[in-house]
């Protein structure tokens, strides 16, 4: 009863600001605009071509190397043919003749020639074709492990081992990266005399619309534009970029403003005697008052994230439920926030301070979390070198302090494994992050919580008002 | 409750006994009670070894100057403030007791309460920190408000009301939960003449009902209307305590009235060592050192005058809280001195 008591004068004190109402207010424009927009499959012809497009692109060590390099060659898709009689594209089984156009080029490359009858002009350029390798250059860049020296564009490539099971293996890796489909069928045609590659190839069916390539339109179809991504993507890009980075970090910014009253308008003269006069600890008047904050902030947090969740599956048909959990990682993140701001409120009774306390804190947290992120993703790279007390300042400082970072990055692992296929992970580097455990990222964090919480309690207790 | 034998005290301290009230089977009701209470904020001592008992169904006044101590007795056995030293317990518990509090109203000084509650909210807001059922909430709320006259702005912001309105709603929830205790500091502040009136009748209902009132105030003319019992505190110690009647009953005067046209022997009696002077329609006339009223009615009866008036004078609250603070804290107002050491003087230029 106590708890709810003050939960309600919580939500009361916040109520009488006008910055929830703004807060409630842009959950809701969020709702709406997630719920203008829709999606429209890209009809087959159009979706082959920009997907075999992208095949220009290629990651070595069969596709799981880092370091991308483009590939130079034309690609075609011709005579399609839907061999089934589903009515909706990503359904629809196909046949067709892929081609990659050998005639491209290398690229320019600065080559040295004297001029007829004298010294070679400075910086003359001259561009030497290599017809014809391009292909097979992909097909063993793609096959073997790429040094650093192998990623510049003008270094060619061994094709030495290149042999037609290699590169069947890999048209269908390029179908599966950029494309989410699986290939029925494929037949290397005979090399053409001009060099050009042929593929006779059948495609299968999806099981769902999440991987085909969708046009988007917004405000109920009032703008369409052409921009395909697969379905997948688009709610990735929704529910990740849209609400669980931008939303969630303004969220949480308005939120820490508004939260941040709560305890020096309680600790006021006049005020907190009150309080201190009932049946109750002071330590529970802290708690409560720090769930009352927090209970905020879920509130909000369910109606933007329940509510776009909402539209985007009845929009799309897309039901992923591993977004519905940002609505807890976003109130533990907030949790992590507000502890500092309660701590810094009943030292000094200063709202200011505890806003400043906090966003300062927050920086610093995201600073550490690139900071460590960073370097993790080069601690093995021989060809850099960074000191190792470099990383040993890192890890500790990492060690310590919560993991916000982590968090976000765990909250958007949710987001991937709902809604990308393992070709759209390799693409965004997903399929090789090395996410950190739930149990060390929430005891680190929840530990930090309690001493902050812990020090807030004694300091309001042992103090006279 | 706290049950003390005998003249009022437990065994278990050494404190001056206190002349309270005693019940019929020998056992005094002690609802609030001071042994020895001190309180030092740094190099500051603002309760000085206060000791005090208040009985079960008395209201009790507080008086002192400001920076006497008064609120920072108060906040001691709220918990709001840590004692230094000293024993206090609170409806027999020791303070800091949350069961004790339970049982307590309380109305401080300069409340803010927050603003954006209504009349009705805040009630249901300290309802429910006391543990109030909900349905008892909603029955006590409008009967609250109404005592309070204030049912006809329940629903309007606090921000809205006039510091009166402010100090009848503080008195609801001092009184909301139905406490045995119910400590007031400076009440009627803000309130006009009218809700004076009605402040002091609910403090003498509540007292009917047994209800124990520790009342702070300035105004001496109402803690003189309605309190039994007070202290005077100054800087930080009791220097006075008792039951109003004794403490402003003014020892040998008497004020005399006699019937129409008809004149005192003034001069027969200032012979006799009486000392007279007029005194409105009366006369006011003192008795010297171990004298009776006796011969001067003896002496009136002589010279067939009849008396038609005679009361034993008494001394205003005021005019006794004046005079022993005065005596002992002449210039209490004085700022102290900031630090110890001798302050160097200026250099001439």
């Amino acid at each position: 009863m106590k708890f709810l008591a003050i939960l309600k004068d919580s939500v009361r004190e916040a109520l009488d600001g006008w910055v929830i109402y703004v807060m409630l207010g842009m959950s809701l424009i969020l709702v709406l605009f997630v719920a203008s927009f829709s999606v429209e499959p890209v009809p087959a012809d159009e979706a082959f071509r920009d997907i075999t497009r992208s095949f220009v692109t290629v990651y070595p060590q069969r596709g799981q190397g880092t370091f991308a390099r483009p590939f130079m060659y034309g690609i075609e898709v011709k005579e399609l043919t839907k061999t089934n009689d589903a009515s909706a594209p990503q359904a629809g089984d196909y046949r067709f003749l892929l081609r990659f156009d050998n005639q491209g080029f290398s690229p320019p490359k600065r080559v040295s020639s004297p001029a007829p009858g004298g010294e070679p002009p400075v910086n003359e350029k001259k561009i030497e074709s290599a017809p014809g390798t391009q292909f097979r250059q992909a097909v063993a860049y793609w096959s073997r492990p790429a040094d650093f020296d192998q990623v510049r564009m003008n270094k060619d490539i061994d094709t030495a081992g290149v042999n037609d099971e290699l590169v069947l293996e890999f048209v269908r890796d390029q179908f599966m990266t950029h494309g989410n489909m699986e290939i029925a069928k494929i037949v290397h045609r005979p090399p053409a005399p001009d060099g050009d590659e042929e593929f006779e190839v059948e495609t299968k069916g999806l099981k769902g619309a999440r991987g085909w390539p969708h046009n988007p339109s917004l405000f109920f179809g009032l703008w369409s534009f052409r921009m395909p991504l697969t379905l997948g993507m688009w709610v990735y890009m929704i529910e990740s970029t849209l609400v669980s980075d931008i939303g969630a970090t303004i969220a949480l910014l308005v939120s820490i403003v508004i939260t941040a009253f709560f305890i020096p308008n309680m600790m006021r003269k006049g005020s907190i005697d009150l309080l201190l006069s009932k049946p109750m600890h002071r330590v529970t008047l802290v708690i409560y008052k720090y769930i009352g904050g927090m209970t905020f902030v879920f509130i909000n947090t369910s109606i933007a994230v329940g509510g776009v969740w909402l539209v985007i599956g009845l929009r799309t048909g897309v039901w992923g439920t591993g977004f519905l959990w940002s609505i807890l990682a976003v109130t533990f993140y907030f949790a992590i926030l507000y502890a500092v701001s309660t701590l810094a409120a009943v030292l000094t009774r200063n709202a200011i301070v505890a806003i400043l306390a906090t966003t300062f804190f927050w920086g610093t947290m995201f600073v550490v979390g690139f900071v460590h992120n960073r370097l993790e993703k080069v601690r093995e790279d021989k060809t850099l070198e960074i000191p190792r007390s470099v990383y040993r300042v890192t890890d500790t400082v990492n060690a310590i302090l919560p993991r916000t970072t982590d968090l976000d990055n765990l909250m958007n692992k949710w987001i991937v494994d709902d809604n990308l296929d393992p070709g759209e992970r390799r693409l965004l580097g997903k399929d090789k992050y090395t996410y950190p455990h739930w149990g060390e990222v929430l005891g680190v964090s929840g530990l930090y919580i309690a001493v902050m919480l812990g020090l807030s309690c004694w300091r309001f207790s042992t103090r006279d008002y | 409750m706290r049950l003390t034998p005998g003249v009022g005290r437990q065994a278990t301290y050494n404190a001056p006994p206190c002349p309270t009230p005693t019940l019929a089977e020998g056992w005094l009701v002690s609802v609030i009670e001071t042994v020895d209470l001190r309180k030092n904020y740094r190099r500051i001592q603002a309760l000085k070894g206060v000791s005090l008992q208040v009985q079960k169904g008395e209201i009790y006044g507080l008086l002192g100057q400001n920076g006497a101590g008064k609120s920072t007795l108060v906040k001691i056995l709220l918990g709001i403030v840590r004692r230094s030293e000293g024993e206090a317990y609170l409806l027999g518990q020791p303070i800091g007791d949350a069961t004790a509090r339970k049982r307590v109203g309380y109305l401080p000084e300069d409340h803010r309460f927050p603003e954006y509650h209504s009349a009705n909210s805040l009630l249901e807001f300290y309802a429910g920190l006391y543990g109030v059922p909900r349905v008892e909430r909603r029955r006590r709320i409008p009967e609250m408000l109404a005592l309070v006259g204030l049912k006809g702005r329940s629903d309007s912001k606090i921000r809205t009301y006039s510091k009166g309105m402010k100090q009848r709603l503080g008195l609801a929830q001092a009184m909301f939960h139905d406490p045995d205790v119910i400590i007031l500091d400076e009440p009627t502040d803000g309130v006009d003449p009218v809700g004076r009136r009605e402040i002091r009748a609910i403090m003498q209902t509540l007292k009917e009902q047994g209800k124990t009132i520790f009342l702070n105030s300035h105004l001496l003319g109402e803690v003189e209307l309605v309190c039994d019992r007070v202290a005077i505190l100054a800087r930080g110690e009791m220097i006075r305590e008792g039951d109003i009647k004794t403490l402003t009953k003014q020892k040998g005067t008497f004020q005399i009235g006699l019937a129409e046209g008809q004149t005192l022997p003034q001069a027969e009696l200032v012979e006799k060592g009486y000392s007279v002077r007029p005194d409105g329609l009366y006369w006011e006339i003192g008795m010297p050192d171990g004298q009776a009223l006796d011969p001067v009615v003896d002496l009136l009866r002589d010279r067939k005058l009849s008396l038609r008036h005679l009361i034993e004078k008494r001394q205003s609250l005021e005019d006794l809280f004046m005079e022993t603070v005065e005596a002992a804290e002449p210039g209490v107002d004085a700022p102290a001195p900031r630090r110890d050491r001798p302050t160097r003087p200026r250099e001439r230029r």
